[in-house]
């Protein structure tokens, strides 16, 4: 079933040459890594695209695979209810996320493919990494996983770099193959012009109106970390930054009467979350999970820098990384309301909800938290959705007239 | 008389705690979930939002109490950042827990526990560890640990039965850290052969501080053999390594390889030790408690679940608010699944 989905999204973004066009260019990219997973004799590996170092799976002729990302395509077909049943009647609460009974629903289901390791990190979440460990039971293949403690120091630093040779390591042994060294510094120095790309992105976006669609970009923050360290991750940069640099060039603006800063994430199936705000001219300029933390990879010392990295991620410690320089943004992205979308499972982006809110507050920001499943559609009310919406833009309204 | 210090789970060393002159105290608080959702969001744990209630309670938790925080799971982080914002009279820290056992983390944690005593000096006031007390303070739970295991393995005997509410109240004592200096045998309760031809039942989970569980269990008429939770069986498991030259790396190769909570990678483990438990202890069935909204523990619950039919043990899985407040479902599922082991 996954396999048919990543083939039509392949051949439904295929577009023709000579045309560009960034979004059908992430979606096509994403199913043709994805699909790797299907050829005779690929080495697979799970991990967590959007949290583990990919410019160290870039160094290896392998089929990296997410199993929440593979979800996220699972629950926008028919099938997703269906797939969540399945882990429920296994014996998976209704308390879990639903990203998680997802991809355990598909195992039992056989639908993912099997993978050779598993990997997980520490952050984002206790429940992936328990997801990682139990499909790695399931399935019989070794798990590894990369505990990233919330201190930086000299001895925080060497503890992730140690385990992250180790992981490469286990790599090196499951796949038969050596780290190559030239494709792996080849994914670093591909990872730092991504990163200048990036600030250039954040630049365009402080200009208004915001002519890119907040659903692409929270999509794009999240899901094209996957081709982090790869030439498609620049390209997709290129293509966004064109695709504004374009649309401000033609003139055609559309009006904007509020800008918004999302926390967190973002429904996988259709919603009417990104209708209502184009209905009431809000955009949404920023989002967390796009902000800038870490600096370039020194080449000559690739695990360190990506060590530290992944210590310096806003999930791991304390949630200040999260509200840290929040009024900078406010001012700089003209932003007059935050927004945590908060699915019931997610503890560690939800439970500091009212930090957040407080956070906002000092800001002068009204803050909605949007209580919303983000792959289980079946308690998804749009009436609802619609209604804490406009009281949410109204409080915004007010701000603005006050 | 000395100062608590509070810590809020079983990661915490509280031998550090004592070496720097305190008197550790597990950290137990008011069963109040809901009072906790005005700065936790209700989908977090019942036992974190109790304390995060407490906390924000200034009634109930002064200013300057000394609280130790871990990274043992996400509610737990969340909590020590919603304490440290809204209460930053109250000393808190923070210690990082790494989720594996291995050569490596095992060296790590034992330098962050020597950063931990440091901490514990300066933003606690207390005296300076060093090898010498802590060595001593090593010492004493050691011989904590041998008794309580000595007490565990009696209860486990067929025959003789302390009543699970009696069980329960020692390992409140033990957490309270009112067993100090009571290690001789009086300061146990002693069976009276009452539990001889019950229906003998392992009680495991994560945190358990109410006693409304097993006294339902003693009033369905079964005993009580063990009780696996946080402060149970495996609080006390294995001894730390006595009057090494660095006896971090000793409390460090103990807290990581002691038998687990669902906090840390080992799922396969887990299974291992519960089910050896219920053998060893000749338990007819095992009632696995959570406190709602426990990722860790309800994602191995059907893991565990198996593991438990294949070992020829009847299993059945009880999810509470921490409140226990919900009594009467409960007590008709205890009483049903005994009535089956019965049958």
């Amino acid at each position: 079933m996954l396999h048919a989905i990543l083939q039509g999204m392949e051949k439904a973004t295929n577009i023709p040459e000579g045309e560009t066009n960034a979004r059908a260019f992430m979606y096509n990219e994403w199913a043709r890594l994805f699909l790797k997973t299907y050829e005779p004799g690929r080495k697979i590996i799970y991990t967590t695209v959007y949290a583990f170092p990919m410019e160290i799976l870039q160094a290896f002729d392998i089929a990296p695979f997410d199993f929440e990302v593979a979800g996220t395509l699972l629950c926008t077909t028919d099938f997703g209810t269906q797939v969540v049943l399945a882990a429920e009647e296994q014996g998976y609460s209704t308390d879990i996320c639903s990203f998680h009974r997802n991809a355990l629903g598909a195992y039992y289901q056989g639908i993912l493919p099997r993978p050779d390791l598993l990997i997980s990190t520490s952050f984002y979440c206790d429940s992936k990494m328990k997801t990682n460990q139990i499909l790695s039971s399931l399935c019989g293949a070794e798990a590894q996983t990369l505990s990233v403690p919330s201190i930086i120091n000299r001895e925080s630093i060497d503890y992730v770099e140690k385990q992250l040779r180790h992981i490469a390591g286990r790599i090196e042994a499951v796949t038969g193959q050596r780290l190559n060294e030239e494709k792996f510094i080849n994914a670093i120095r591909s990872s730092n012009r991504a990163r200048r790309l990036h600030l250039k992105l954040l630049e365009l976006l402080k200009k208004r109106p915001m002519l890119w669609s907040g659903y692409q970009l929270l999509t794009f923050s999240i899901l094209a970390r996957m081709f982090t360290g790869s030439e498609i991750y620049e390209r997709l940069y290129e293509l966004i930054i064109g695709e504004i640099e374009q649309r401000f060039a033609s003139g055609e603006l559309p009006p904007e009467r509020h800008r918004v800063f999302w926390f967190a994430w973002f429904p996988s199936y259709r919603s009417n979350i990104f209708d209502v705000f184009r209905e009431h001219q809000v955009s949404v300029p920023f989002c967390e999970t796009l902000r800038m933390y870490w600096d370039e990879i020194d080449e000559k010392n690739p695990f360190t820098g990506l060590a530290l990295r992944c210590l310096q991620d806003p999930f791991v410690g304390s949630v200040d990384r999260r509200t840290q320089g929040l009024k900078d943004i406010v001012e700089q992205y003209g932003i007059s309301g935050a927004l945590l979308f908060a699915t019931p499972a997610c503890r560690h982006a939800n439970s500091t909800n009212r930090i957040l809110k407080d956070a906002a507050a000092e800001c002068g920001l009204p803050f909605l938290t949007l209580d919303l499943d983000i792959s289980d559609r079946r308690a998804y009310a749009p009436a609802q959705v619609k209604t804490r919406l406009e009281s949410f833009i109204e409080l915004m309204d007010q701000r603005r007239a006050g | 008389m000395e100062t608590i210090v509070y810590y809020t789970c079983s990661y915490v060393p509280p031998e550090i705690l004592m070496a720097a002159g305190f008197h550790p105290e597990r950290l137990l608080p008011e069963a109040r979930p809901s009072e906790g959702d005005s700065h936790m969001h209700p989908a977090s744990c019942c036992f974190c939002k109790s304390l995060v209630a407490d906390a924000l309670d200034t009634a109930r938790t002064g200013s300057g109490q000394r609280v130790v925080f871990t990274s043992c799971c996400d509610g737990m982080r969340k909590a020590f950042d919603i304490v440290s914002r809204y209460r930053p009279d109250i000393k808190a820290l923070m210690l990082d827990v790494p989720k594996e056992k291995n050569t490596g983390s095992i060296a790590f944690f034992a330098s962050t526990l020597k950063s931990f005593a440091r901490d514990v000096e300066k933003e606690f006031g207390g005296r300076a560890v060093d090898t010498k007390n802590l060595n001593q303070a090593i010492h004493e739970y050691n011989e904590l640990r041998v008794q309580m295991n000595k007490f565990f393995s009696s209860q486990q005997k067929t025959g003789t039965s302390v009543s699970g509410r009696d069980y329960f109240r020692l390992l409140i004592d033990a957490a309270s850290g009112g067993l100090k200096g009571k290690v001789g045998d009086s300061a146990f309760p002693v069976g009276d052969a009452g539990g001889v031809g019950k229906t003998r039942i392992v009680v495991a989970g994560n945190m358990l501080s109410r006693p409304e569980l097993v006294d339902c269990i003693g009033e369905c008429g079964a005993a009580v053999v063990a009780i696996d939770s946080c402060m149970g069986v495996r609080f006390f498991d294995m001894q730390v390594a006595e009057n090494t030259a660095d006896p971090y790396a000793s409390l460090s190769e103990r807290y990581l390889k002691r038998a687990s909570c669902p906090r840390m990678q080992g799922t396969e483990e887990r299974i291992g030790f519960l089910t050896e438990l219920a053998r060893t202890a000749k338990a007819d069935g095992i009632i696995y408690t959570s406190v709602k909204y426990c990722d860790n523990t309800i994602l191995e619950i059907p893991l565990l679940t198996r593991g438990a039919r294949d070992a020829g043990i009847p299993f059945l899985f009880i999810e509470n608010e921490y409140e226990w407040t919900n009594m009467e479902p409960v007590r008709t599922r205890v009483a049903a699944f005994l009535e089956m082991i019965r049958a």
